[in-house]
Parts: C-alpha cells; structure tokens; sequence
C-alpha cells in the first residue's frame, strides 16, 4: 500500500516500454471492441427498417402495445447508470477507491433494476401470446407482420439484455477490485473499459428505447 | 514499444484531460431532457415518417453526447474517434444498400415494362413482403414506407 | 530517418550453428506450449490447427470428387455427398483458410517485423487459439454428428427448415468469429502501439499492411456474422420466421447479411497471402519492391471496397435491379486494386536477379491463379453473364483459383519462405520444386475443366450429372489427386526437414526483410533491447547488407 491509500499498480507488461502505451493500447483495443459491438447490433437495426418498410401499421399498432412508462423508466435508469459509471472512472483515476465502489455498485444495482422491469415487460409479453414467430397469438395486432415485429422485438432487447449482464459482470468484478483499493492515477484503466462497456449498453438502448416504443 | 514513435501513445497525454464530475452531471440532465423531448415529441400528431425522423435525430445527439462526454472522446486519441466512426460508417452503409434494395426492389425493374401478371391470392400467404407479393407496385420512386404498403393486403 | 548510424556486424556464415536457445527450446514441457503466451509459439499451435483443418477438408474434397468420378451414384449416397461439400466448405474455410496465414504466420512475424517483443495483448492472443479449438470442436461435433446439408452458405429457407440439426454448427461459426476478431483486434492494437523506433507507417513490410487491412475486415465484417448465424440458429430451433416468407420473414435479408461478412472473408483470406507474396518476391528477385507506397494502399483499398461487392452474390436471388447494378460496379473496383498489386509484383520481378526456388515457383502459380480467377470475378461480376453462370461449376472453379490458387499458393510460399527462420533448418530445395510442380499442375488439372463444365451448364452442388459430363469431371478428379499427392510430399520433406534439415543460419535467402536479422529459431523475447531499424523492409539495391542493430541473445 502506498502512502497515498492505494495498492501498487501490477507490473508493465515485458514488452511495453512506457505506462501510457500500456493504457493507451488497452483503451484502443477496447474501442475497437466497441466497434464490433456496434456492427453486431448494425444487422438488428436492418431488420428492424427492413420490416418496418414491409409492416408500417402492425410496427406501430404493436410498439403501441408496449409500455411507454415502463420503456421510459428504463430509459432513464440506464441514463443515471451510466453517470454513475462515468463519475466511478472520475473517482478511479484520482485514487478515491471506495466512492468508485460505491457508485459502481449503484451502476450495477440500476442495471438489476433494468433487468427487472425488462422482466416484468416480458411476462407481460408472454401472457398475451405476443411472441415471435410461430408462438404469436396476440389478437389486438391486426395488420399483417406482427410475428416478425416481435422477432425484431424479443431479438433486440433480449441481445441487449445478454449485453447488460455481462456489463454488470463487468462493473461487478471492478467494483471488487475498488474495494481492493487497486486503482490509481496511474492506473485505472480497467474501470475506465469496463465503463466505456456499460455505455456502449446504454449507446445502444438509446437507439432501441424510440424505435421500439415511440415511433 | 517506445511511445514517441506511435500514434496513440503520442495522443496518451492528450487523454488526461478530464471531464469534471460537474460536466458529467450536467450531461446527464441535458440526456434526461433529451429523453423527455423524444417522448414529447412522439405525443405530437403528424406523420409517422417525421417521428421517426425525429426519434432518430434526437437519439443521434443523445449518442453523441454520451460518446464525448462520458466515454471522453472529446478529450481522447483521434484514433478512437476513427474507430468509433469508422463502425457507424459501416453500419450505415450496410443499411444504405439493404434499403435501396428493399426500397427499389420491383418498382425500378417494373417501372419501364408491363405490370406482372395478377396471380390467384389465395396461392399467397398472408404478410408476403411487397417484393414476393405479386401485385404490382405501382410507380413510388425511392424507399420508405410508402413501398411497403402493398405488405397488408 | 532520425536513427542512429548502426555498426556493420559480420553475417553469420551459412554452416552457422543451431541456436542453443531459443523460443523452441524455452520451456519444454507440454504445459509451457499450451499456456504459453509467446506469440511464436502460438503460432505453432495455429499451424497444428489449421494444418488439420486442411487435412479434414481435404480429405472431403477428395470423397466429393471420387463420387463425381463417374455419373451415377460412385461411393456415396446422395445425402452422404451433400454432408460432405459442407463439411468440405466449412472446415476449409473457418478452420483453414481464415486463421491460416494471419493466425500462423501473422503472429509469428508481425510483432518480429515490427521489432516488438510481443503482441498487444499476449493473453487474448492465447484466447483467441483456444476460441478457435472450441469453435471448431463444436462446428466439428455439431457436423458430424447433426449431420447438415446445407452447404457452408446456409441459405434460408432450406437451413432453417432442414430436418438435420445445424444449431452447434451455427453456434461453432459463431465461436470462431469470436477468436477472428480477438486475432485482428490484437493485431491492429499491435501495430498502432508497438512500432520500434524507425518502423514508420511507410517503413512497415508490406506483409505487414496486408495483415493490417485483414484485420479491419475481421473487426468490421465478423460480429455481422456472428448474429446472422444467432439469427438462423432460433429461427431452426423457435420457428421465428425472420427468414421465412411465409411469417413476413425475408429470405433475402439473410443473404444481405450473410453475404456481408462473407463476401469481406475472401478478402481476409486472400489479402494475407497477398502480404506474403509481397514479402517474398523482393527475396527471390533480389530488388526493391516496385511501388511500395502503392501495394500497402491497395490493401486497404481492397478491404473498402471489398466490403461493399457483397450484392453480388445476390444477382439472381430477387435482389433490386438498383442494388444489382450497383454492386456490379464496386466489385470491378476490387479488381483494378488487385491489378495494381499485380502489376507491381511483375515490375518487381523485371530485371530481377531471380533465385528459382520452391517459394519463387508458388509466386509463379500465385500470379497466374490470381490474375485467372480474378478476370473471370470481373466476368462474373457482370450481371447478365451472371444470370448465366450463377451455381455452376463455373462459380465453383472461380472461387477456387481465387482461394485454393491464391490463398494456397501463398501459404505453401509463406511456409518455404520462412520454414529455416521458425525451425532454424532448410527443407529440401529439389523436393520443393518437385511438390510445387505438382500441386501447380494438379490444381490447373483440377479446376480448368470445371470452367468448362460450368459454361457448358452443369450445377454445382449436385449429386449426379448427364453422361455428357463425365470426361471433364474425371479430368478433375485426376488433377485433384495430383494435388493431394503434392501435398503429401510436402508434408514428408517437411517433417523430415524439422529434426534432419542442414542447419539454416541467420539469413539463409539474403532476405533484407527485419524479421531475418533475429536469429533463427528466434529467442523468445525477440530482441534483447529495443532494436532500431535503419533501413527500409524490401531494400536490396545500392545498400550493402547489414544487420540493423538489434539486441541479440546469443
């Protein structure tokens, strides 16, 4: 332990030369990560105006039957998680261990919160027989399309959903090693992937939340 | 392996510029504002065509926002702002060549020659795609909504 | 160039001896080569995967063209034939081609190249192999045992409705998209972080390049295709209908998004090969690479492009006459980049000083097959011809002069070429040229008359043909066990050549190449000290040989 309050960074890797490379390159390597992770929604979102083109109506008589209160409310509990996370980074990168905890820990307790209501909105689902493809049932839709609005639908939140869980696993794991006291100025940057992770999860319902419940 | 001679180790100083928890925070109403006017906006009467829109339009600055501000482009290596554009350059562009194919798929091909043969419907299962469907299109000239509405008969 | 003069140090004699040390013999006990975190070494578990994965497919290949032997049925019924050409297609793709030369030889030398120590993220590295084994086990399994028919192309709506179970084969092409963007995310960071002083972006070795644009196309195109194969995989299993008309599904959509990864594959398939030729060429013609500025953008002008000619391969599956045209019109732009490459290995060569040696004799099948397939892509590319040729054997032997000819080619060039520098001994140079000959000649044997079988009309994917066909296809299979008779050789002389080869020395080619001024085998950690590179990668004329200076360790 230092004097400042806060563990040893772990050694430079042999074939680094100086920190700032180090850092620099995993955050590289993290946004190219990020990258990825945009193109592998990209293929959801072509769908989604790929069949919006073919069924305008059954697409809004069934993002009608959504709840907007509770789309809404998941909107902004993922909004505030991800300020969370961002202000964790801030409290990490200046050595003030137990706040970053207490924030991340925040972050991932608003992520169950999401996934709860993302459950409660499923269940819901499920009772009106407003499921994907040969499991539809849901009368209120008349217009053709609505099997594949709810492919679309199940498909785009489930895979963010998928996403959510493992950024909490993420924040989870940092928010340990916080509490370790393993962060410094010098090196932090495992909060700061983890967080650019979250956001990424929060980048993605920001485009999901209208598209799916507004328009 | 010696930072002065790559490019993102010559930016790495660059990235200690930080955001105050003041900006963040401020940041995050600006998107709980912009969260509400995307919802205010949809409770507005017009066209569905302009809700999209202006879903898309308020959702790209929300993006943007969160992408400088909490994820630090505004003060991080160029490189990753290269990454990150690069990735939405493609998704858009995949999405640019699906649509045009959806968007122009039997009324460009149609639009200089007889209108196909009307076959029996009840050979055609219900939801076909404007494009599978075999009732002609008419003349729409480019994509949108407007090509799919042959989808509910 | 702001590095410092180096001294001028003596060039080992070619009887030089075995390295005592070196990352072959750091560590020799099992655990230190399957938990190892050096990039040469995980290069070597890449070689001994991909190898089998050529073998597999290989062995498949053969079984297809043995029941195409004679018209009728021949050896196989006719489920069991359409089992095998997916089995054949799979393997040689996802555990062949695609991590073949960026997983063996892309680790091996990038980092050396760079005069870096190791790559990026040396446990990712790791990873990404053992994503590649699980991948490729589950894919392997799923095959096997589910037994699918579909072809590797899994087109909707048949791979969604087939009665044979194809969710682990998606799930395996899924896993192996994980550890393709674990390799190109590493290799990208690699060489953005880890250049040596005096490895400017224009002083990288254009393999270098080549294994750079890969990489972006593994980033960008792969996770596309990750949530296409999710995609198909519910709907076989839930009956979604995404894909299927008769739910307001659109069979077309998957082929957009199948075919967005999949058209960019070629490209990390055959651009690596590409980087090899690059490297190699200057070595055999003793001449500086002709148009070096020009070769590296071309790769990257390749992987633009190359990402949107995807419609191509949609011409005749309903997509819009708009889109069609369109593509038609970017994919011969892929070909006015592969021409620039082509023309400057030819300047290359002009003049050249040219060692006839088992590399040099792949560049030569490399150029042909490439230029080959290449105009007739331009001819396919043309959308009324495609009308034509569309599932014929004509696509078939197109695409294998691109990725059998090409791909291949520089893979046995790539393997000769830098054979004394991974194992620090020579194969031997007749049995080189004899097995070159052979696989040159056997695969124009082989795919020369599918060309012609294809225009004449005969399918591709079909179990049985008219009897008018049958003297063109046992032409084919003639020249594929030619093929698979070089191959054979190769893999004798080369295993003989591991433990009983004439000790190569440092530099056995005179190659100026930076990954030669390490000895061979390399030590572990590469460079003792952080070398400085004086000169540029592909400089033979009018500079004396040196050794740049860099920190040997021994």
């Amino acid at each position: 332990m230092t004097a400042e309050g806060w563990l040893e960074p772990p050694p430079l890797p042999h074939h680094y030369e100086t920190i700032e490379n180090h850092q620099a390159a995993l955050r590289f390597g993290m946004w190219l990560f990020l990258g990825t992770e945009v193109l592998l929604f990209a293929g959801i979102f072509v769908g989604y105006f790929v069949f919006r083109t073919y069924f305008p109506e059954s697409f809004e008589q069934a993002g009608r039957h959504l709840s907007l209160f509770l789309g809404t409310l998941n909107t902004f509990l993922l909004l505030t998680s991800s300020l969370t996370v961002a202000l964790a980074h801030h409290n990490a990168e200046h050595g003030k261990n137990r706040n970053a905890f207490w924030l991340l820990m925040a972050s991932v307790a608003m992520g169950a919160g999401f996934l709860c209501i993302k459950a409660i909105e499923y269940t819901e689902k499920f009772h009106e027989g407003a499921l994907p493809g040969k499991f539809f049932s849901f009368s209120e839709i008349t217009a053709p399309g609505g099997p594949v609005f709810y492919v679309v639908y199940f498909f785009s939140t489930g895979l963010h959903a998928l996403h959510v869980i493992v950024g909490m696993s993420l924040l989870t794991w940092v928010a340990t090693r916080c509490w370790r006291k393993e962060f410094s100025p010098t090196y932090y940057a495992p909060v700061e992937n983890a967080g650019l992770y979250w956001h990424l999860v929060d980048l993605v319902w920001i485009f999901l939340y209208p598209l799916l419940y507004l328009v | 392996m010696a930072s002065s001679t790559t490019t993102a180790g010559a930016h790495a100083a660059a990235a200690h510029k930080e955001t105050s928890p003041a900006k963040l925070i401020l940041n995050w109403l600006v998107l709980c504002g912009l969260t509400g006017a995307t919802f205010g906006v949809s409770q507005i009467h017009m066209p569905v065509n302009y809700h999209l829109a202006a879903a898309i339009c308020i959702a790209c600055v929300k993006v943007t926002l969160v992408v400088l501000i909490f994820m630090h482009l505004w003060h991080g290596e160029g490189i990753n702002r290269i990454v990150f554009l690069t990735s939405f350059l493609f998704l858009l562009l995949l999405m640019f060549f699906v649509m045009a194919d959806v968007g122009t798929r039997f009324t460009l091909s149609n639009s200089r020659i007889p209108p196909m043969p009307v076959v029996d419907q009840k050979m055609m299962p219900t939801g076909m795609p404007p494009g599978m469907s075999s009732v002609p299109q008419g003349h729409s000239d480019g994509p949108g909504p407007s090509s799919g509405e042959a989808g509910k008969q | 160039m702001t590095a410092p003069v180096t001294t001028t140090a003596a060039v080992p004699p070619s009887g030089a001896e075995f390295p005592k040390k070196s990352y072959l013999n750091d560590g020799t006990t099992i655990r230190s080569w399957l938990l190892t975190h050096d990039h040469k070494r995980i290069a070597l578990l890449y070689l001994v995967g991909t190898t089998i994965g050529l073998f597999l497919g290989g062995v498949f290949a053969m079984v297809i063209r043995l029941e195409l032997l004679t018209p009728g049925p021949t050896i196989i019924e006719a489920l069991t034939y359409n089992r095998m050409f997916t089995l054949h297609g799979l393997i040689m793709i996802f555990m062949f081609m695609i991590p073949a030369i960026p997983g063996v030889f892309g680790n091996f030398f990038l980092p050396i190249m760079l005069g870096a120590k190791d790559v990026a993220f040396p446990k990712w590295n790791l990873t990404s192999f053992y994503v590649y084994l699980a991948g490729a086990s589950l894919m392997l399994w799923g095959l096997i045992t589910g037994g699918a028919d579909t072809g590797w192309t899994f087109y909707t709506p048949y791979s969604t409705t087939t009665a044979t179970n194809i969710t682990p084969v998606m799930l395996g092409v899924f896993i192996i998209g994980f550890s393709s963007i674990l390799t190109g995310l590493n290799f990208i960071v690699t060489i953005h972080t880890l250049r040596a002083p005096g490895v400017t972006w224009f002083k990288m070795p254009l393999f270098v390049w080549a294994i750079y644009a890969t990489s972006i196309i593994q980033v960008l195109a792969t996770p596309v295709l990750g949530l296409t194969t999710l995609l198909v995989a519910a709907e076989h299993t839930f009956g979604f209908g995404f894909f299927d008309p008769a739910r307001g599904g659109d069979p077309i959509l998957f082929q957009h998004l199948f075919w967005f990864y999949s058209h960019p594959a070629v490209y990390i398939m055959v651009l690596p090969a590409m980087g090899v030729i690059s490297e190699v060429i200057c070595a055999v013609a003793r001449k500086n690479i002709f148009g070096y500025k020009m070769i590296a953008m071309s790769s990257l002008g390749i992987a633009f492009v190359g990402f949107f000619a995807w419609g191509h391969h949609l011409f005749t599956s309903g997509q819009s006459a708009f889109d069609a045209g369109a593509f038609a019109a970017i994919s011969m732009l892929v070909g006015v980049f592969t021409a620039i490459k082509v023309f400057n290995w030819v300047g290359t060569l002009y003049k050249g000083a040219i060692a006839f040696t088992a590399p040099f004799a792949y560049i030569c099948g490399f150029l042909f097959f490439l230029v080959f397939g290449g105009m007739t892509g331009v001819a396919l590319a043309t959308v009324s011809l495609d009308v034509h040729w569309q599932d014929t054997y004509f696509v078939v032997a197109h695409f294998h002069f691109i990725m059998v000819g090409a791909v291949i080619m520089g893979f046995l060039a790539a393997l000769h070429y830098w054979f004394p520098k991974m194992f620090g001994r020579k194969y031997p140079e007749a049995w080189g040229l004899l097995a070159a000959g052979l696989i040159v000649l056997g695969f124009n044997a082989t795919f020369i008359p599918q060309f012609l079988l294809g225009n004449a009309g005969m399918p591709r994917r079909y179990y049985e043909y008219p009897d008018r066909f049958a003297a063109l296809n046992v032409a084919s299979t003639a020249g594929a066990s030619l093929l698979a008779f070089g191959f054979i050789i190769i893999a004798i002389y080369l295993a003989i050549a591991l433990t009983h080869g004439e000790v190569a020395g440092r530099n056995p080619w005179g190659s100026r190449g930076y990954e030669w001024d390490v000895p061979s085998p390399p030590p572990t950690e590469n460079f003792d000290t952080v070398p400085v590179f004086t000169r540029g990668p592909h400089e033979y004329q009018d500079v004396p040989e040196e050794l740049s200076k860099v920190g040997h360790a021994i």
